[in-house]
């Protein structure tokens, strides 16, 4: 009895010794791996999301689907066109971002996609006015509720429509972030409000940077 | 009676100077796209007086409605939070900007566009008004 004992003992303080080992060994493999690949703010990685394929419309009322977003860069932005403040702001500077990717020779590899979140008042033809006021490069995309609403739950992007009883005016709460997909069609960063344009040049750079040595 | 009428002459007269403490500066009307008929109001409001200011209604000969709005980003979300009124502290400065406090300019009775004028009245609570005539201008050079 005492030898099984003595037996079983041994075999188990082996095992959790090996346990042991293996967890620290783990563990040490781990925080390698965090400290090389999360070396940028807002950048989702290691694990970007792939984005499935999708449908909505332009503001010519063409399909717009991941196609679309294959070999270009894409700054995504969700919101609407009666938004007075924080929508035309960013637009804005979003312009003085292709100012300055112009000057780095980028232009022809980004686009910028104004997505409603307000099906019911942005038609395509009120979509392609607002976004050529702020550059004529810019698309605006819209479509039915339902291909808004599958396109945001697919990215987890919020919005909230505020019906009042003045349903000319309501309000719609939306993301006030910069969402950035890769040429492979995977969103690998969100960069939050408020926004400065050097700041979304120069992150923009260096996660491009970061993804094109990863390849 | 001399003495007296100084009294309310000097009354009278500081009241007139309270009605000026209010300065507003920086104020501006943003211009929307085609297609859009809102716009945003903003401006620094300076309270020079020793006491509180309360911002109550706006009125326009140019808009059919005006009201008093903040943009908040909370958790990634962006809202605009109606507000009856603000409160303008005494010797404190209210910035109306982009991003933040702004009037909300609806039902606009002309085209508001870059290089364009708009006249706005600010009503306070205690009866008070300020006539502004604000400049229309783009929010970035194009």
């Amino acid at each position: 009895m005492n030898k099984r004992v003595i037996v079983n003992s041994l075999g188990l303080v082996t095992l959790m010794l090996i346990a042991l080992a293996l967890g620290i060994y783990s563990a040490s493999r781990q925080t390698e791996q965090q400290v090389a690949v999360s070396p940028i703010q807002g950048m989702l990685w290691p694990n970007p999301k792939i984005i499935q394929p999708f449908t909505v419309m332009d503001h010519s009322n063409q399909e717009f689907g991941k196609e679309q977003i294959l070999s270009k860069w894409s700054f995504m932005f969700f919101g609407y066109t009666n938004c007075p403040d924080i929508c035309p702001i960013t637009l804005a500077r979003m312009n003085q971002v292709y100012k300055q990717l112009d000057t780095e020779d980028m232009l022809d590899q980004v686009q910028t996609l104004f997505v409603s979140v307000d099906p019911e008042r942005d038609t395509a033809e009120k979509l392609a006015q607002y976004v050529a006021y702020f550059n004529p490069e810019f698309i605006g995309l819209g479509g039915s509720e339902q291909q808004i609403q599958a396109f945001t739950q697919q990215l987890g992007i919020p919005y909230y429509i505020n019906k009042t009883d003045d349903s000319e005016h309501y309000l719609v709460d939306h993301s006030g972030s910069l969402f950035i997909s890769d040429p492979s069609g995977r969103l690998v960063a969100i960069l939050s409000a408020p926004h400065n344009e050097d700041e979304i040049v120069n992150k923009f750079i260096q996660i491009k940077k970061f993804i094109e040595t990863q390849s | 009676m001399r003495y007296l009428a100084i009294f309310f002459f000097i009354l009278i007269a500081s009241n007139v100077h309270a009605e000026v403490s209010v300065t507003i500066e920086n104020a501006w009307v943003k211009e929307s796209p085609p297609g859009v008929n809102v716009n945003a109001a903003y401006m620094d409001i300076h309270n020079n007086s020793d006491k509180d200011r309360t911002l109550v209604a706006i009125q326009s000969p140019d808009f059919g409605a005006i009201e008093i709005h903040k943009t908040i980003v909370r958790d990634d979300k962006a809202s605009m939070q109606r507000h009856e009124s603000v409160i303008i502290r005494s010797g404190s400065v209210l910035s109306l900007a982009p991003g933040s406090w702004h009037l909300m300019l609806f039902r606009p009775t002309q085209a508001v566009m870059h290089g364009s004028y708009v006249d706005l009245s600010l009503e306070f609570a205690d009866g008070t008004t300020q006539p502004l005539m604000l400049p229309v201008r783009r929010a970035y050079k194009r």
